[in-house]
């Protein structure tokens, strides 16, 4: 495989064992370009540069991807950086019963899995927002939980106040120390303050700006998948569907694990690009292009996970020989020695030949797939619009999803595939939740990440 | 760090220009290539390609990323970019290149990629004809711009060099080396100026730490980010905060665009994404920032609002400033 892989300082030796000479594309002191090592102290993450095509063409410009994969080592345990938590929890009268004596038990398991070095905070929201618990260390449990079980329903629901009332309880306590994040539970539209999606989605994006990432939790079949994941996408955090109120414990156990298994946070990719490259879009993302700059903003990685992100590149013709496309510089704050703006840095690197049959034989399988992938995510958006505007029947979108399904499993997106799957069988049975699955399916697949 | 073997195979490889030659006393170089740092005689490298000269210890040129010693001996000539018709993002910097003939706009797999909301899936077409520039619009949502003026589907607009052209709201410049600028009676009322030349200040914000702005007739934009038009230094506004359009009617309207701390109008939080009118005794304040608004010309001098802080209780924690 011709990647760029960016390892600690003793694997010089291993630099050997992996080169793979291309005849006629001579590399100095005998090592494979489009393989490199780089020293540095042991990482939190590490990069690997995949390049779409081992060629490009010389004597034209040409389309060409990458794949810009960041890795979170399942190395590093220890201590780790303190959460800033903050729980916005709906109380509006539709989450009366069951699902908010759900929740009450969730929020107890959370309160149990934290240290006092955590800092907690409870936010409930209908018509008007109550901070049940403000911004405090985790230190007497039986009286945080005691004041959540004291959560009672109201009426409406006011997202907006509570993601903002949410946001600036984990605000209140100085955010690079911490691993911050508001976790906010709905299960219906917004109804009473602040509703349009513009202003609820941006302030979360606001957030995230400042380091305080954003999951979003649905809950039942009432609420605006779109509202949320936008939420998520934009605030940095996850997208759950919960479709039964037993399963409410379950997610948030799964976000608890994630948060404190995080490895990485403040993620950033930066690519330096060589002259006669530009960058046409980056899959998934709003990136910041800059004259000869692309900078990437990545969510927060947990111990295993690794995430591929996918550039689409426009090669300029040049002489034929082997150029370094782009600089990447991947930066970030480690979350557990604590160490802010780490760097690893990598090359990008082509072979531009004159021979187009080079060119053609030199495509990369990986690479490939992502894009095959990339598709896979306009396809779930196309089958869902089909279904929302009735003009595509259970059968074809049951037809598209299996293929779609197919294209995951062997990208190795195993959930995501799981996802779809039950998409499938919402459809079989006729349920309405099959849009709720697929859009945290899209979400995923556009962030391109994978969990450990 | 120590020594490493693939130095000995390396500086051969090509010739190093001669005048250029210096000895460094240590090892490292200020690239990130990494590897080349191991050489012991450090020497300037000329690029064979682009002619940019690097500093030692590098393994590619720092412009145009040759890999050193992976070119032959004789270099082609390079083709000319500053020659070609081009669209220019003047706030990046970006240049998209136009080939000859036809290219589609839009925002995914399109000639010139623009991927940005406002812009549709196939936006538009160039067609570049012998030194000609011909914008097509395909019927987008957002629509495209020639010189300030809409292209209307189906229409074969002409583009010259120096032309504003817009696609959504994505601000590009035509570059047209060689090619006409834009004949004074090409019939277009609005030009490039445009963007820039708002005309006169109808209004005045006065901030409270003494510093003036001038409104002009249509949106003018309010918050931290640069890209506004009025550039709040203040740590609790939001990149993008607040919108005060003034219409030729005299009326001036302020909008909250959703800031996290708020516009506040006499001390009372405004709904984001909400007109309101201005009037002259509207007291007004964006996150911690207190402003005076004053109307000019047109009106009576005395409609002139004065602003007051908001007393600081109602702050927000002032955490979310970090």
């Amino acid at each position: 495989m011709d990647s760029t892989r960016i390892i600690g300082p003793q694997s010089w030796g291993g630099v050997g064992e992996a080169t793979q000479m291309t005849p006629g594309y001579p590399a100095p002191g005998g090592f494979d370009p489009a393989r490199t090592a780089m020293a540095g102290s042991p990482n939190a993450l590490a990069l690997e540069l995949i390049p779409g095509n081992q060629f490009a063409h010389a004597t034209r410009s040409s389309v060409e991807h990458a794949i810009l994969q960041v890795d979170a080592s399942g190395a590093g345990f220890g201590r780790r950086l303190p959460l800033n938590l903050c729980l916005v929890i709906d109380r509006s009268g539709s989450m009366e019963g069951e699902p908010l004596e759900y929740v009450k038990r969730a929020c107890g398991h959370v309160v149990d899995l934290l240290d006092p070095n955590d800092i907690l905070s409870v936010v409930t929201f209908e018509e008007r927002v109550d901070i049940v618990m403000p911004a405090r260390r985790v230190v007497n449990k039986a009286l945080i939980k005691e004041h959540i079980n004291r959560i009672q329903p109201g009426n409406t629901t006011n997202i907006y106040d509570g993601v903002v009332a949410g946001a600036s309880q984990v605000a209140s306590v100085r955010s690079e120390g911490y691993v911050n994040r508001v976790v906010v539970l709905t299960d219906g539209e917004p109804t009473s303050g602040v509703k349009d999606y513009t202003s609820i989605v941006g302030c979360a994006a606001e957030q995230r700006s400042r380091g305080i990432t954003t999951t979003a939790l649905g809950f039942g079949s009432d609420y605006n998948e779109e509202l949320l994941a936008g939420l998520a996408k934009r605030g940095g955090g996850n997208y759950y569907y919960i479709a039964r109120p037993e399963l409410i414990p379950e997610v948030f156990r799964s976000e608890l694990e994630q948060l404190l298994t995080m490895v990485a946070k403040n993620i950033r990719l930066r690519m330096i690009l060589g002259k006669w490259v530009e960058v046409r879009q980056v899959y998934g993302q709003q990136p910041i292009l800059g004259p000869r700059t692309v900078e990437i903003q990545l969510p927060d990685l947990e111990r295993g996970a690794s995430i591929r992100t996918l550039v689409e590149m426009s090669l300029g013709r040049r002489p034929a020989a082997t150029y370094r496309v782009a600089r990447v510089e991947l930066s970030y704050d480690d979350c557990i020695t604590g160490a802010f703006n780490q760097r690893v840095e990598g090359d990008l690197v082509f072979n531009f030949a004159t021979d187009g049959s080079l060119v053609a034989s030199g495509v990369n399988g990986t690479v490939q797939r992502e894009i095959e992938l990339a598709k896979a995510s306009r396809n779930l958006e196309r089958t869902m619009m089909g279904l929302k505007t009735q003009q595509l029947t259970a059968g074809a979108a049951m037809q598209d999803l299996q293929r779609t399904q197919m294209l995951l499993t062997q990208s190795g997106m195993q959930e995501q595939a799981a996802e779809v799957g039950q998409a499938i069988q919402g459809l079989r049975a006729g349920t309405g939740d099959v849009e709720k699955t697929l859009i945290g399916t899209m979400l995923d697949i556009d962030l391109g990440k994978r969990k450990g | 760090m120590e020594e490493r073997t693939m130095q000995a195979d390396y500086p051969p490889a090509y010739p190093p220009a001669g005048d250029a030659t210096q000895v460094f006393p240590s090892p490292g170089g200020p690239m990130g290539g990494g590897y080349g740092e191991a050489t012991q005689q450090a020497i300037t490298i000329t690029c064979q390609v682009c002619a940019t000269p690097n500093g030692p210890g590098t393994a590619y040129c720092q412009d145009c990323g040759l890999m050193f010693g992976s070119a032959p001996a004789e270099v082609e000539p390079l083709p000319d970019v500053s020659q070609l018709p081009r669209l220019v993002d003047a706030s990046s910097g970006r240049e998209l290149v136009l080939n000859s003939g036809l290219n589609s706009v839009g925002r995914e797999g399109t000639d010139v990629l623009l991927p940005d909301p406002t812009v549709s899936r196939r936006h538009a077409q160039v067609t570049v004809e012998s030194g000609q520039l011909i914008v097509e619009d395909l019927g987008s949502t957002n629509g495209t711009f020639v010189g300030g003026r809409p292209v209307r589907p189906g229409e074969r607009a002409a583009a010259f060099d120096g032309d504003a052209v817009r696609f959504g709201s994505i601000h590009l410049v035509l570059a047209l080396p060689g090619g006409a600028a834009r004949p004074a009676d090409a019939g277009v009322a609005a030009t490039a100026a445009v963007a820039e030349d708002r005309g006169e200040p109808v209004a005045q914000l006065r901030l409270a730490n003494g510093t003036d702005y001038p409104l002009y007739a249509g949106a003018n934009t309010i918050g931290r980010r640069s890209s506004n038009e009025i550039i709040l230094a203040d740590a609790f506004a939001s990149g993008r905060h607040a919108e005060i359009t003034c219409n030729a009617d005299g009326t001036v309207i302020l909008t909250d665009l959703g800031s996290t701390n708020g516009t506040f109008i006499n001390g009372e939080r405004l709904a984001p994404n909400t007109p309101v009118t201005l009037t002259e005794a509207t007291q007004f304040r964006f996150a911690k920032s207190d402003a005076t608004l004053a109307l000019l010309g047109g009106l009576p001098s005395d409609v002139e609002a004065t602003m007051m802080a908001g007393s600081l209780e109602e702050e927000p924690a002032p955490g979310a400033a970090e």
